[in-house]
């Protein structure tokens, strides 16, 4: 068995509040690893962070043997755009700034100079800034992953409301010829070809989660377990090779809770790799070839489903929590 | 003048303000980019196309921009204009989308306002760029010279076979849609006739009814042009044209009207006739302050009663749209119809009412003035010719259907796909390994190219230009327009241009009732009507009238 | 000597201009913090102030009320309609604070008995309609009816639509063309009663000013000297060709020294002793109140001695008094504001809303009255810089909120909504428009608005959220 994930010294902080700090695992290739832990353990977190939703302050994060960050930082191409796009922007504003100057004399060239000193310094530092926040389009890359093939799903299903359940599965598979512009005019045929492939392994989909009934429903309509299973279904469509689910039959009824699990198992059988956080340890204990406990921010133990349920620091980590 | 030329002038303005929409709807209703800059790309689009047409600058008069490429050859165009202020307009929004567009849904919108008033600014005050704060006129609007049309040449026939194949084509589409449905008519034989045979045949290029509607719109060009340069019978293909045109809108207000019972006609035809005798006292009654708090208190009236009938009565409820859709038809008809003949009537005139009545019918033509004379029984001398402004809409049309068709194929293409996923979660976008910013600038790209466009039209349409034409109102009238018909609905803006058009055209002609001295408080109390609609809109129905558009991702039938 | 004008100038007018769109800016962000409404019909509400004041100032020139105006001023049955709306605005804004029980002093946040609440809202009403009938057509009483019909009239904008729409899930991108919405309905009903002329107000601007007559829309002239013996300023009026020398305030560097060596020690006196407290006069608002204190003393005890002859470097500002009392309005204003969101129970009830809307409800807080008094403050202070700007402009038009609405918004989200930081980035935005339009050459004052935007852009593309941090 190989491993797909390696998290090495994971640190993360909120204002004063450390979230994950220090937790170390790594999940093998083909296995279904469960990430458990008392509330405020800092799983959620771990999860944000291997799926690049957030940024770490410290440690490393390696998929099949390349650094997160190296997938997530941008390409030459995309550096050059950025580039060009601030460089036209503050170069106008230089442009202003140096007319402004010849109308000042030596005095008020002096304090242009300071002003776009200023300037300079207050974009440097706001991008400083900026790249430990979310906000900055540069730095939330998370989509770069996905390509790579990890994705995850979402706690509270995150569905795309308007959109009919067979078009969330078909926005999913990667690269489609009709997301390109130009093709969407140029090669009609192509596109419409492709569109009908998709459509048909989103049909396969539909049939395999039992959600064939609901296709040209809106997704906003349908029931909590039932966004569970097209978040699922989601993922899947792109085929990846890491599926992080956080908290995947959360408000989920047991019948359709054992069905998700089989088909879990069954995925895994076909070479699929999942991480699982997940409350319901009746679930977790099924499911899980290996468990991960988390306790304040750290990796507390691992091993067998057996070993954590005898393990005493977990039962204190849990009593403790509470 | 006959209403078939209120209908011409309202139409126009429904083209542009349609293409306008359009690119605001990609931009909000398909991606959700609050874009409260919109008019900015449509004030650069209507100069940069303008500069292409004017003549050079000549110092010694009082008009002063910075280029006129009005002589050089095939560069100084309108058609180059246009495209160039359509690439520009789109390469600006992209330029103004990459540093803006992560920022949060608000302050994108106060920045795009912001950015759009700075375009509107620079225009006001650089005198030497497009006259500064005074109008920038000269314009020759595209091929204008041709007219008044000689039929007798190719020239002239060739440019009233183009107008025949727009109206042509578009009727057509129209009655492909109603041929499907059941009719007391024979219209699937209509169609098979009127499309040449080439419906028949029902595959392939053929397949679908655009392609059908083009050619047959093209055949019925090339085929009129050919009959006006051996004949002199315009107003035979016009009144033919004219037929068609009616044959269509007639079969589709009776389809969608077919299933109304008979107390929801009353109701419709009693709101339009109690909306005729509210406005009544407006021209009959000598004293305006009267008149005013006459009309405003029976239109009160109408409408409350309206919304007390919405609100208590079960059927109403149901049908309330549509009731106002049939009273707004009826209304139409009387004001433009019965109403032009109530003088001929009570004159005794047969003549003038037949003559009013035939005017209408035949609307593709103009009456009056230079043109073919004929003498027809019972109406007597009439002179008819194709107008500049009828051939203008043939352009226009004929460029705003080439434009929805492509931005249609392009929103129903996984490309929209991933606009509308972007809209409803972007986190969703990026966990499923798609950049939601590459898609963001394109959509601002289009959406602002189509601004420019619309901009170019517009410059075309009013021949003079003043840094108000980039006013902010108009960003609030296409978003108005956007909301009526549907958010990202395409089709839905179309309508919503013609219904706030309508609201427009109806409004100006009672502003004529006041005098000269209240016209701008009308004017303005007109905006404060438009501002409480749109407030009504958004509240009672945030989806429009054609409601969100279901993409339901069947496979392509190629209809 | 003559002097020219220069930065210094630009400078005190960009602190003008700043003050204007601050009197703007703070109802603006408190409705957008706390309301969650990127208000675009704010500016607007400038407009209905400005318009409102007309009703008393100028009654003649107000159609359909012009029946009621006389030629020295507004008949019986104008002044009676007057009494009745001011009387009934007062008793209507303490009404959208929770209806009756408002009005029965329910608000105080003080244990009252209802009818001493009734009398003394009563009592407030009917004095606040004598002074404007009494004051009439005077400029103040003009500006007290703006006032108090805007604190009326807005809230209603709360409470008849956007809490709709609110009960809705209705987004931010809703709200704002909602207001978009209402901006035009308001703007335009405007329009629709005045039509398209320009108005203006009638002000008597000469007060008496220590035994002198003042004219406070004339601009003096303050002459700056720094030369080697000291500093100094002369302040001139024009007549025609002259320019009297009004005053002279002169200080040695010596004094200069003293003064702001005492200042500086005040302020730090001050620091240390407000340190820690949670009062309305905080540790920095004291420090700097010291401060000025100092210089205020200072400068008139040691401002002995006469112009030099040979300075180093003169500069001119150019201003007038109504543009300095200008000044001084918006800071009253934000002191008063300063106190009510520090020391009384309603500020504080703000103040956890703006935090955390549904902690505060949580904690009991009347959220809804809350939301109306940021409605009400919007409406008072919208007016108030809308009578306040038709007067510094000396004519009214209907886009005269509307133009100052980008330099408020900007204002607001450089300062990251929140009221403190609106006023500091309002006098950003209006620092950068009249420097920018005075350093950059070939710039004309069309550009105001563009220069202030740019500062924004400027801003936010280095931090998306605004300077002070979004919510």
């Amino acid at each position: 068995m190989t491993e797909i994930l390696e998290v090495e010294n994971l640190q993360k902080r909120f204002g004063g509040i450390t979230a994950v700090d220090g937790a170390s695992f790594t999940i093998e290739e083909g296995s279904i690893t469960g990430l458990i832990g008392p509330n405020g353990a800092g799983k959620t977190t771990t999860f944000n962070l291997i799926s690049g939703f957030e940024e770490p302050d410290g440690g490393t994060i390696r998929f099949r043997d390349k650094n997160l960050q190296n997938i997530m930082t941008p390409s030459r191409d995309e550096r050059v755009i950025w580039g060009g796009a601030s460089a036209l922007t503050f170069g106008a504003i230089g442009g202003i700034a140096g007319i402004a100057a010849l109308g000042l004399g030596a005095a008020g060239t002096l304090g242009t100079i300071a002003a776009s000193a200023g300037v300079g310094a207050g974009v440097y530092a706001g991008q400083e800034k900026a790249k430990q926040s979310r906000a900055s389009h540069r730095n939330s890359r998370p989509f770069m992953l996905a390509r790579e093939g990890l994705v995850r799903t979402f706690q509270i299903t995150r569905e795309l409301e308007e959109m009919t359940t067979l078009e969330n599965l078909m926005l999913a598979p990667q690269n489609q010829a009709g997301e390109n512009l130009a093709n969407t005019w140029l090669r009609q045929d192509a596109v419409d070809r492709e569109e009908n492939a998709v459509r048909e392994r989103a049909e396969e989909m539909l049939e395999l989660l039992e959600l064939d009934h609901v296709r040209n429903e809106r997704s906003g309509n349908l029931s909590g377990g039932q966004r569970k299973l097209l978040e699922l279904g989601r993922v899947l469509m792109i085929d990846p090779d890491l599926i992080l689910l956080d908290e995947p039959v959360a408000g989920v009824n047991p019948a359709l809770t054992e069905k998700l699990m089989a088909r879990i198992e069954t995925l895994r059988e076909e070479g699929y790799t999942f991480c699982i956080v997940e409350h319901d340890m009746e679930v977790i204990m099924n499911l899980s070839d290996t468990i991960i406990v988390m306790s304040e921010g750290k990796t507390l133990t691992e091993g067998s489903p057996e070993e954590i349920q005898q393990n005493e620091e977990v039962i204190n980590a849990y009593l403790g929590g509470n | 003048m006959a209403a078939a030329d209120v209908v011409i002038s309202f139409a126009l303005l429904v083209a542009i303000y349609g293409t306008l929409s359009l690119g605001l709807n990609l931009k909000f209703g398909h991606t959700g980019l609050l874009d409260f800059g919109h008019v900015g790309f449509f004030l650069v689009g209507a100069y940069v196309s303008t500069f292409f047409v004017l003549p050079p600058n000549d110092p010694t008069d009082f008009t002063e921009y910075i280029i006129g490429l009005g002589d050089v050859p095939i560069l100084g165009t309108w058609a180059v204009g246009a495209l160039v202020a359509t690439v520009l307009a789109g390469i600006l929004g992209g330029l103004v989308a990459l540093p803006t567009i992560r920022l949060r849904e608000d302050y994108l919108a106060i920045t795009l306002l912001g950015i759009s008033v700075i375009f509107q600014r620079v225009i006001q005050s650089e005198g030497w760029l497009a006259n500064g704060p005074d109008a920038l006129r000269g314009y020759s609007p595209p091929l204008q010279s041709l007219f008044p049309l000689e039929v007798g040449t190719l020239a002239g026939a060739a440019a009233f076979g183009l107008f025949v194949a727009v109206v042509w084509a578009v009727a057509t589409v129209g009655l492909s849609l109603q041929q499907e449905h059941e009719s007391r008519l024979p219209l699937s034989e209509i169609y098979t006739v009127t499309t040449f045979g080439l419906a028949s045949r029902g595959s392939g290029l053929f397949g679908s009814r655009f392609t059908v509607a083009a050619v047959a719109g093209a055949i019925a060009g090339i085929l009129s042009t050919g009959f006006l340069v051996a004949t002199t019978g315009i107003l035979l293909i016009g009144a033919l044209v004219s037929l068609y045109g009616w044959l269509v809108v007639t079969v589709e207000i009776a389809h969608k009207y077919s299933d109304l019972d008979r107390r929801e006609w009353a109701v419709g035809i009693g709101l339009g006739t109690g909306l005729l005798v509210a406005l009544l006292p407006l021209p009959l009654l000598d004293s305006l302050a009267a008149s005013v708090a006459l009309t405003l208190g029976l239109l009160g009236t109408l409408v409350f009663g309206y919304y007390k009938a919405v609100m208590s009565i079960d059927w109403i409820n149901k049908a309330k749209l549509t009731v106002i859709g049939v009273g707004g038809l009826w209304f139409v008809s009387i004001w433009y119809v019965l109403l032009p003949i109530a003088d001929p009537i009570s004159a005794g005139s047969v003549s003038g009412v037949v003559g009013t009545l035939f005017e209408n019918a035949v609307w593709a033509l103009r009456f009056g003035g230079d043109g073919i004379g004929y003498r027809i029984a019972l109406v007597g001398d009439v002179t008819v010719r194709l107008d500049y402004s009828r051939f203008q809409l043939a352009l226009f049309v004929l460029s705003l259907g080439v434009l929805y068709y492509i931005l249609e194929t392009a929103v129903q293409s996984p490309f929209g796909r991933v606009l509308r996923a972007i809209r409803n979660d972007e986190d969703v976008v990026k966990s499923l390994g798609k950049d939601p910013f590459v898609y963001k600038i394109q959509s601002m790209v289009i959406g602002s190219a189509l601004a420019g466009f619309a901009g170019a039209m517009w410059a075309m349409y009013s021949q003079g230009l003043t840094f108000r034409t980039g006013d902010p109102e108009t960003t609030f009238i296409a978003l108005l327009i956007v909301f009526i018909g549907g958010v990202g609905n395409n089709k839905g803006v179309l309508l919503g241009a013609g219904v706030y058009w309508a609201f427009q055209q109806a409004t100006t002609q009672l502003a004529g009732y006041f005098p000269a001295a209240l016209r701008v408080n009308v004017l303005a109390f007109r905006l404060v009507v438009i501002g409480v609609l749109f407030l009504i809109v958004l509240y009672y129905m945030p989806d429009g009238l054609l409601g969100r558009e279901e993409y339901s991702a069947e496979v392509k039938t190629n209809d | 000597m003559a002097v020219e004008t220069g930065l210094t100038n630009a400078v005190l007018n960009g602190i003008v201009t700043g003050s204007i769109v601050a009197l703007g800016a703070i109802g603006l962000a408190l409705v957008y913090d706390i309301a969650d409404v990127p208000n675009f019909a704010h500016g607007d509400l400038l407009t209905l102030g400005a318009y409102a004041a007309l009703f008393v100032n100028r009654p003649g020139t107000v159609p359909g009320f012009e029946a009621f105006a006389t030629d020295s001023g507004i008949g019986t049955g104008g002044l009676g309609m007057l009494f009745f709306v001011s009387v009934a605005s007062v008793l209507g804004t303490v009404y959208h604070l929770g209806g009756i029980r408002a009005l029965k002093g329910e608000w105080w946040g003080i244990d009252v008995p209802p009818a001493i609440g009734l009398a003394t809202h009563a009592i407030v009403a009917v004095v606040v309609g004598a002074l404007v009938i009494f004051g009439a057509p005077s400029f103040l009483a003009a500006l007290l009816f703006a006032v108090v019909l805007a604190g009326a009239l807005v809230p209603l904008m709360e409470s008849y639509v956007f809490r709709k729409f609110r009960a809705k899930e209705a987004s931010l991108a809703m709200m704002l063309i909602v207001s978009l919405a209402l901006a035009f309905i308001v703007r335009f009903s405007i329009q629709t009663i005045f039509g398209g002329e320009i108005r203006s107000y009638e002000v008597d601007t000469v007060i008496p000013f220590f035994g002198r007559e003042l004219d406070i829309t004339l601009a003096k002239f303050f002459d700056l000297f720094v030369a080697n013996n000291g500093f100094s300023i002369g302040i001139r009026e024009t007549r025609g060709q002259e320019a009297d020398l009004l005053l002279t305030l002169s200080y040695s560097w010596l004094e200069l020294a003293a003064i702001i060596g005492v200042a500086a020690a005040v302020a730090w006196g001050v620091y240390r002793w407000r340190k820690g407290t949670a009062a309305v006069i905080g540790p920095r608002l004291g420090a700097a109140l010291g401060a000025i204190g100092v210089f205020i003393l200072g400068g008139a005890a040691l401002s002995s001695g006469s112009l030099p002859a040979d300075p180093w470097y003169g500069t001119r500002v150019r201003s007038s008094p109504l543009r300095l009392g200008i000044i001084l309005t918006a800071l009253g204003m934000m002191a008063l504001l300063h106190y009510l969101l520090r020391a009384t129970t309603l500020g504080k009830a703000m103040r956890a809303t703006s935090d955390n809307r549904d902690l505060a409800m949580v904690r009991g807080i009347n959220t809804r009255r809350v939301m109306m008094t940021v409605w009400i403050i919007a409406g008072l202070f919208g007016a108030l810089g809308g009578v306040l700007l038709g007067f510094l402009f000396s004519n009214l038009t209907i886009n005269l909120g509307f133009n100052l609405l980008l330099p408020m918004f900007a204002g607001v989200i450089l300062g990251g909504i929140n009221v403190y930081g609106a006023i500091f980035g309002s006098y950003v935005v209006g620092l950068a428009m009249e420097v920018g339009i005075f350093a950059i050459p070939g710039l004309s004052a069309t550009y105001r608005i563009p220069v202030a935007f740019v500062v924004l852009l400027i801003v936010l593309l280095v931090k998306p959220e605004g300077i002070v941090g979004g919510n």
